[in-house]
Order: structure tokens, then sequence, then C-alpha cells
């Protein structure tokens, strides 16, 4: 569960976000939205732990993020967070279970567990692959499984269906709500209103305001 | 470790044109230090006989010992050295410029060979055979004064680009009587007022030609460190927003940094070994007239621009430290 209380984001003087309070909780799928420059990515970075608020308080399962330091910070990402990217952002030299893997020293992900996620987003014959010979859609799909390896409690994405077209992005879709169906924390921004029947709640984002 | 590895491999063209471009520019250094050791050495090559001996000239001599004309005799400890400039002319009149070095027969600064000389006998540098169409066995005219010497063999020796012609005291004593004149250029033994350093620096062209190639070489290492300490940087500015990504993943900075360590390091050494053997078959394949040396001082300017490489590709890793993920990924900065 996320609480967010009065989340106020600047940038030099232009205030980008205002008084944002709202809460999101586990087993819920979220949606963001809003017109472009309205302030989405930026209020899901300060979630994801990318950026510092300017002001205000932000919890995750109750805890308060305010008085973590770098390190600390890096170390929840690592453990709780995936995060879901409108490109892919895969590391272009590495197949995709290494994609997977690559948190493997650090968190002790297991090849066997690779595997099977691979398999579950239907990239079972592409795990060898390096991201240059997959097509869009998987590696969108192998982005999700790489935010899904470390078994976060929270999922952020942000628009990650915008260069899919709409089959390949309703199965996105599907996938985190089939997360969300398992307990995860998920929070997304979307563009396409297609997709708004798969969330739970949606939160209106307008100049950096919340209108519900 | 395992990343950079990985990354090596697997983008493998990326590295051989950062590796290409390392190998050319570190080849120019080598090239252009080649040829300035080459010249140097070609310019007072016949010095290297006398490693450890000093020398007394004439006042006015200015350290070249084909200006100095010493009429004492020599002090304790010291033999006479004679060195002239001449124009020999060959059995077929050609004629071609030439430099006369007599010492005492046996004399420890000699050419070993040249104890056997008798007089009125001459070894050559082979360059004088080549240039001169002079063979073993054939005798050489001075221009001037006429005199004729019998070559009997060659031994390595050059000064001021001209090849050294050795002869015996007597024979040098016999040949100046010609002319009417009497003299040493040099007295040569452990002690005198010039250095090695000093007389080959004094050889007539050394210095200005050794300070224009000092020129060069200054330009091309600074440019060259620039070259590449830029383009290094570029290259690692050029993976931020990969890094980006992994430490928003929340890989630690210190795994990404030390994959890039491994990475320069290791096309910088490539770079450094592929220069050199491209130096050496350089070196084989040049005219035997153009000399090329490798000598200490290239290793010393290829491992200033390999440095300043690796200082321009770890400079943006403080940037790692500060670069905020979100900077590099999503929202309305691409
Ligand atoms: N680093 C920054 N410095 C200054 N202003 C910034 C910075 N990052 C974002 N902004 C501003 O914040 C505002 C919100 O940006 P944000 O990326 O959150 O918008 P968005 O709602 O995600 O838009 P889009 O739908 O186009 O992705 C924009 O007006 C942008 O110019
Ligand atoms: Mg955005």
């Amino acid at each position: 569960m996320i609480e967010l209380t009065d989340i106020t984001k600047r940038y030099g003087e232009t205030e980008i976000l205002s008084g944002i309070s709202l809460t999101a909780k586990a087993g819920e799928m979220t949606a963001l939205v809003g017109p472009s420059g309205s302030g989405k990515s930026t209020l899901l970075q300060v979630i994801g732990l990318l950026q510092r608020q300017t002001s205000g308080s932000f919890r995750i399962d109750g805890r308060d993020t305010g008085d973590l330091s770098e390190e600390e910070r890096r170390k929840l990402r690592l453990a709780s967070i995936g995060f879901i990217f409108q490109e892919a952002h895969l590391v272009p030299f590495l197949t995709a279970k290494e994609q997977l893997m690559l948190v493997e020293r650090e968190h002790g992900v297991r090849e066997s567990r690779a595997e099977r996620l691979l398999e579950q987003f239907g990239l079972a014959g592409r795990a060898d692959h390096l991201p240059a010979t997959l097509s869009g859609g998987q590696r969108q799909r192998v982005a999700i499984a790489r935010a899904l390896v470390n078994e976060p409690r929270l999922i952020l994405a942000d628009e990650p269906t915008a260069s899919l077209d709409y089959a390949n992005g309703r199965s996105v879709m599907e996938m985190l709500r089939s997360e969300a169906d398992t307990g995860k924390n998920v929070l997304l921004i979307t563009h396409d209103e297609r997709m708004l029947d798969l969330c739970d709640s949606v939160f209106r984002l307008e100049d950096g305001r919340l209108r519900k | 470790m395992r990343l950079g590895w990985l990354e090596l491999r697997r983008s493998k063209k990326r590295f051989m044109m950062i590796g290409g471009v390392t190998t050319l520019i570190l080849l120019l250094v080598w090239m252009i230090s080649g040829l300035a050791d080459g010249l140097a050495y070609d310019n007072g090559s016949v010095y290297r006989l006398m490693p450890d001996a000093r020398f007394t000239l004439e006042a006015d001599a200015k350290g070249d010992v084909t200006r100095s004309f010493l009429t004492d005799d020599a002090p304790a400890g010291t033999e006479k050295l004679g060195a002239q400039m001449v124009t020999l002319e060959t059995r077929d009149g050609t004629k071609t410029d030439a430099a006369v070095f007599a010492l005492a027969g046996g004399s420890r600064y000699a050419p070993k060979e040249a104890a056997r000389l008798r007089k009125g006998e001459v070894l050559v540098d082979t360059s004088l055979l080549a240039e001169g169409g002079a063979k073993v066995g054939d005798a050489v005219t001075d221009f001037r004064t006429k005199q004729e010497f019998r070559i009997t063999g060659t031994t390595p020796g050059r000064y001021s680009h001209a090849p050294v012609l050795w002869m015996t005291w007597e024979t040098w004593q016999d040949w100046q009587e010609t002319i009417g004149v009497s003299y040493a250029s040099a007295f040569i033994g452990e002690s005198g007022k010039y250095s090695l350093r000093d007389v080959i620096e004094s050889v007539p062209g050394y210095s200005a030609e050794q300070s224009s190639f000092q020129m060069m070489r200054l330009f091309l290492v600074l440019i060259g460190a620039l070259l590449l300490s830029a383009f290094f940087y570029l290259t690692t500015m050029e993976k931020l927003p990969q890094l980006g990504i992994l430490k928003a993943i929340g890989l630690q900075n210190r795994r990404m940094g030390e994959a890039l360590l491994l990475q320069v390091v290791f096309v910088a050494a490539a770079a450094a070994v592929c220069s050199f053997a491209l130096a050496l078959v350089l070196k084989n394949i040049l005219p035997a007239d153009i000399p090329f040396r490798l000598e200490a001082g290239g290793f010393l300017y290829a491992g200033i621009l390999l440095a300043s490489a690796l200082i321009g590709a770890l400079f943006p890793l403080r940037l790692l430290g500060r670069v905020e993920p979100a900077d590099v990924i999503g929202g309305v900065r691409g």
C-alpha cells in the first residue's frame, strides 16, 4: 500500500506537482491519466524513489520514505519496486534471460525463476535472443518480466502500451491485471482510455493537481 | 566484471571502432617518435662506439668535432681523434659526402675491426657502398686532396646523415700532410670538457632537426591526448542512459564502474599492443634510407596518451553517482 500526503514537487520556481494526496492498495491496479505535461511521469518517479518530492510525505507499506538515504532507496528499489517504461529500455547487449538475471547477484534471482517468467510471458523460445532480434511487443514483455523478476510488491508502469498496437497493448495490460490479482500493487500511466476498464481506480492529473 | 566482458563480446563492432581510433592515434605517436629517434641516431651513431668518453675541443668549435683544430699534444689519459667532412669520388666518378673518423690503431673508442687496418686502408658504413656505388676492395678518392683510400671492410657508423669512413691515425696524418697541416679534431678520453651528449647535440643539423621533431611530438601528444580523452568521454556519456536504467533497477554504482573500467583498460591495452605491432611492421617495410628506431621515449608518449584516454572515460563516472535515473529515462525528457 502506498500513501501520498500533500506531495509537492518544484523545479526552481515552477511547481510541477501541487498537494497530491492519494492511496493505492495492494491487489489493485490504479491508473494515472491526464494531459501531456501534467506531471504524471514526475509523480510516478517520486513514487518509484527515482526523485525526491519537495515537500509532503510518502509511505510505502506504512514506512515513511522521507528519511531514507540514497543507498537505502536503492535497496528498496531493488527489493520492492518493478519499473516498466514506455520504451522497453533493455540493455542492448544482454539476452532476454540475462536481462532478468541482471539482478541476480544483487538479489539472488534464480535461473529457474527467470526461465519460468519468460515462459509465462510467451518468450520461452526467445530466452537467448538479444533485444535487437526481438519484436517491439516481445521487448516490452521482456521488460515487464524484468520488472517482475525480483517479485516487487509495487509495480510502476509509465505508458507501458504506448509503443505497442492495441492487441499487444491489451495483452500487456492483462498481464499487469493478473499481477494485481496476485496481490501486487500496480500503478500505471496511460493515454489509452480503452484500457481503463481493467483498472480498479483512475486518478486524473491536470496541471499538477489531482481531479478524481 | 561479467557485465563488462559480456558487453565487450557482444558489442564487438563498437569496441573495435573505439579501439581502432585509439590504435591509429597511438600509431601516429610511434611513427613520429620512431622517425625522430631514427634521425637522431642516424645523425650521430658513430658516437655510439664511445659511450663513456669525454671530449676536449678547440674553444670556439662549439662542440662540433669537425670544426675543431687542435695542434697540442694530447694530455695524459686522452688520445687524438680526427674528424672531418669530405667529398669522396668513387671509381665511376660518383661524388658522395662522408665523414672521416680517425683514431690510433687498436683504440678502445674505434670499432674492433679497425685494429687491423693498415696505412691507406679504410672501413666504411654500408650506406656509402649503396649510395656511392663502391664495393669492398675499391679505392675512393678525397675529391679535394686526391688522396686515395682502399675500402677493406664495413662498419656501421653515421655522422650528420653521412656515412662514416674509419681510418687509423697514421693514415689520417699521412693525408693531412699532403695539404701541409697536422692537427687533431679532439682529445678523447676519461676527462674533457664535453660529454657525449654535448658532442651529439652539436652535430651539424642535429639540434634544429630534433627541436622540430620535439615540437611535432609535443603537439601530437597534446592533441592526441585531448582527442582521446574527449572521445572516451563521449563514448561513456553515450552510455549514461543505459546506466541510468541499471541504476533505476537498483544496481550498484560500483558494479557499473567496474564494468566500464574493465572495458576501457582492455581497449586501451589492446590498442597499445596493436599499434606497437603495426609500428614494428612499418619499421620493417620502410625503405632502408629512412632511419626509424623505437626507443624508450615513444613508450612514454604512448603511456601519456593512454592515461588521458582513461581519465576521459572515467570522468563521467563521477556523474554516475549523481545521475538521477529519472533524468535519463521516461518523462518528457525522453
Ligand atoms: N528536470 C526538470 N526540470 C524542469 N522541469 C521539468 C523537469 N522534468 C519535468 N519538468 C516539467 O514538469 C512537467 C511535467 O512533466 P512530466 O514528465 O511529469 O509530464 P507527463 O504528465 O508525464 O507528460 P507526458 O504525458 O507528455 O509524458 C512538464 O511541464 C515538464 O516540463
Ligand atoms: Mg510522461
